[in-house]
């Protein structure tokens, strides 16, 4: 073949293969333009969708906001900020003077406070020990126990608390199961839970 | 050089000797001949079968003329090509940028980013939701648990909750990812995957500008940590879009609030595990009664002193280790008093609410009624619910 043809032929392949990656190349090209045209009408349609749920977001939190800071009021009742002795102490005293009566008493003859620490397992919460010594019914043992079962809950408003240790003792004629007036005496050491302090004393 | 050897010569002179009057064309024969240049190189066509080789090449020459100036033009063509395709395809080439703004890749590239950052503000907006809804929920649970225990009725407090887990499950029904374009296929498994990715992201930035604030709002930082959690919970997230909560039975749905109430770690979440470790010893106790009545079917009826059996007078609990210890006195009117005690233990041992009961030392009097009687102290542990102890199926 002379040299001239080979010239055309080279210049054929060349703008061929020019061609046809200038076709490849603009299909892409026609796509992305067709996509960032489509890109900028989805983004006004998400746009109008986030403002949407930004106002009702917007309503809902706030009432649940109220809700919240009339639930941080409830929590403290059953998980305060500190170890509150004193309010444990009035606690417990107007359970027993509440169940005490004459024919089916409770009386609670000691109270002994330990040193609270951090719950293991369980972030941000620690226990206050305590120990007490009470003669009751067997009708208001069943009631602490439901008292201190009932604990932690936001309805029952009382201080969350657990049983370590009991040591029921019964009279002489041992235990009476269907005596709901037996007396019993029993040592009990508790919890009571607070939240740790985030500086410690 | 003899003048033979150019044989257009002596024509040309004859021509020119014809013509005469040609003066110039004369002059220059003149002068080629004195100059000895061979006519050849300034009349080559007057030759025919010279001139038929001269044109072909020409005819060559024109062609690799023209061949060359096409190659040069297709040569400019795919260099434009080439250059124009980079410089709009080619994200990085940022050269242009000043002069024609951002080229095409880059605008595209550009828009999904805008569009997967707007998704992932919407994604962002339903965990939001999403998580109030649920600590609404959380904040219901114990009240439903109290009525629970104590009315028994808690068909309302249900009822409220079905409706909000209603609206959760269709916040958390939605994908999180959108359809955008992109030059690989991407799967929707694949498509979930970033944007659940692209929302953490999200989530932990802004928690930490939050944090960076010179008096950060813990509070805010909280529902932040909340959200976070129930989008790695995927377990949670499912087991609420999938629920059926016009169908959902009692049981299902106290598991199911256990675990929202679990997913939380808030104040009502760690009193809920604290809560959840308490032993309910009144139920502890009537499980005992349960236990020795086997053995003593008149235990505690006030009949001991009479028919005999056992009298205990004291109980020992430890929540720590779920140890029992009761002490107490039995007695039988015949011999096999350590027979009856040991009726005692296998009935503990065989319950799936104890373990470990033991008794290893026996020893008994005889009264002058001749009743036997011996003392009794037994130890054994608590058995967690869902705990397998081999004794618990041997039977007599």
């Amino acid at each position: 073949m002379k040299l001239g043809n080979y010239y055309f032929f080279a210049a054929f392949l060349l703008i061929l293969v020019a061609a046809a990656y200038g076709v490849f190349q603009y299909k892409i090209f026609s796509s992305e333009n067709f996509a960032v045209q489509d890109n900028l009408l989805q983004v006004k349609k998400l746009e109008e969708i986030i403002k949407t749920n930004e106002a009702e977001y917007s309503r809902y939190a706030g009432a649940q906001a109220q809700k919240q800071e009339q639930f941080s009021k409830e929590i403290i009742n059953i998980l305060p900020a500190d170890e509150d002795y004193s309010n444990l102490t009035r606690l417990l005293d107007d359970f027993f003077a509440k169940s005490d009566s004459a024919a089916n008493p409770i009386f609670q003859s000691s109270l002994r406070f330990g040193k609270g620490k951090e719950v293991d397992g369980v972030d941000g919460v620690s226990a206050l020990p305590f120990s007490m010594n009470i003669d009751s019914t067997r009708d208001n043992f069943y009631k602490f126990l439901e008292f201190v079962n009932a604990s932690g809950m936001l309805e029952s408003k009382t201080r969350l608390m657990d049983i370590t240790n009991i040591q029921l003792n019964f009279a002489e004629d041992g235990e009476m199961v269907k005596n709901l007036k037996q007396k019993i005496n029993f040592t009990v050491d508790m919890n009571a839970f607070y939240k740790t302090p985030k500086v410690q004393r | 050089m003899p003048k033979e050897d150019t044989p257009q010569i002596p024509e040309l002179q004859s021509d020119s000797q014809v013509g005469n009057s040609t003066g110039i064309l004369a002059q220059l024969l003149a002068q080629a001949n004195e100059t000895k240049v061979a006519p050849t190189v300034v009349f080559p066509f007057l030759d025919d079968s010279q001139s038929f080789v001269d044109s072909s090449v020409e005819t060559e020459m024109a062609k690799r003329k023209i061949g060359k100036a096409l190659i040069v033009f297709a040569l400019a063509a795919a260099v434009a090509t080439v250059a124009f395709f980079y410089s709009q395809l080619n994200p990085n080439f940022t050269f242009l940028d000043d002069l024609t703004g951002p080229n095409i890749s880059s605008r595209f590239e550009a828009g999904n980013l805008e569009l997967k950052d707007r998704q992932t503000k919407i994604n962002m907006l339903n965990f939001r939701a999403a998580r109030l809804l649920l600590d609404e929920v959380n904040s219901g649970i114990d009240a439903y648990q109290y009525q629970k225990r104590v009315a028994d009725s808690t068909s309302l407090l249900a009822d409220n909750f079905k409706l909000t887990l209603g609206s959760v499950q269709k916040i958390l029904s939605q994908k999180l990812g959108m359809d955008f374009y992109s030059t690989k296929p991407v799967s929707i498994e694949e498509r979930e995957t970033l944007f659940e990715s692209l929302l953490k992201t999200q989530i932990t930035k802004e928690r930490t500008a939050l944090l960076n604030d010179k008096q950060p709002n813990i509070a805010q930082v909280r529902i932040y940590d909340n959200m976070l959690r129930l989008v790695q919970n995927k377990a949670l997230r499912n087991r609420i879009s999938s629920a059926d909560f016009g169908k959902i039975s009692p049981e299902d749905l106290d598991s199911l609030l256990a675990a929202i109430r679990n997913d939380g770690t808030d104040e009502l979440a760690s009193i809920g595990k604290i809560r959840s470790k308490r032993i309910d010893w009144a139920q502890i106790i009537l499980d005992i009664h349960a236990v020795t009545s086997k053995a003593d079917p008149h235990y505690g009826q006030g009949l001991f002193k009479t028919v005999g059996g056992f009298q205990y007078s004291s109980y020992k609990f430890n929540s720590d280790n779920g140890s029992i210890s009761i002490s107490g006195i039995t007695k039988w009117a015949d011999n096999k008093l350590f027979s009856l005690i040991m009726e005692l233990i296998d009935n503990i041992n065989q319950s799936s609410k104890f373990k470990n009961a033991s008794f290893p030392s026996m020893a008994k009097n005889q009264d002058e009624n001749g009743d036997f009687s011996s003392s009794v102290s037994l130890e054994f542990e608590l058995q967690s619910s869902g705990e397998t102890d081999p004794k618990d199926f041997v039977t007599k």
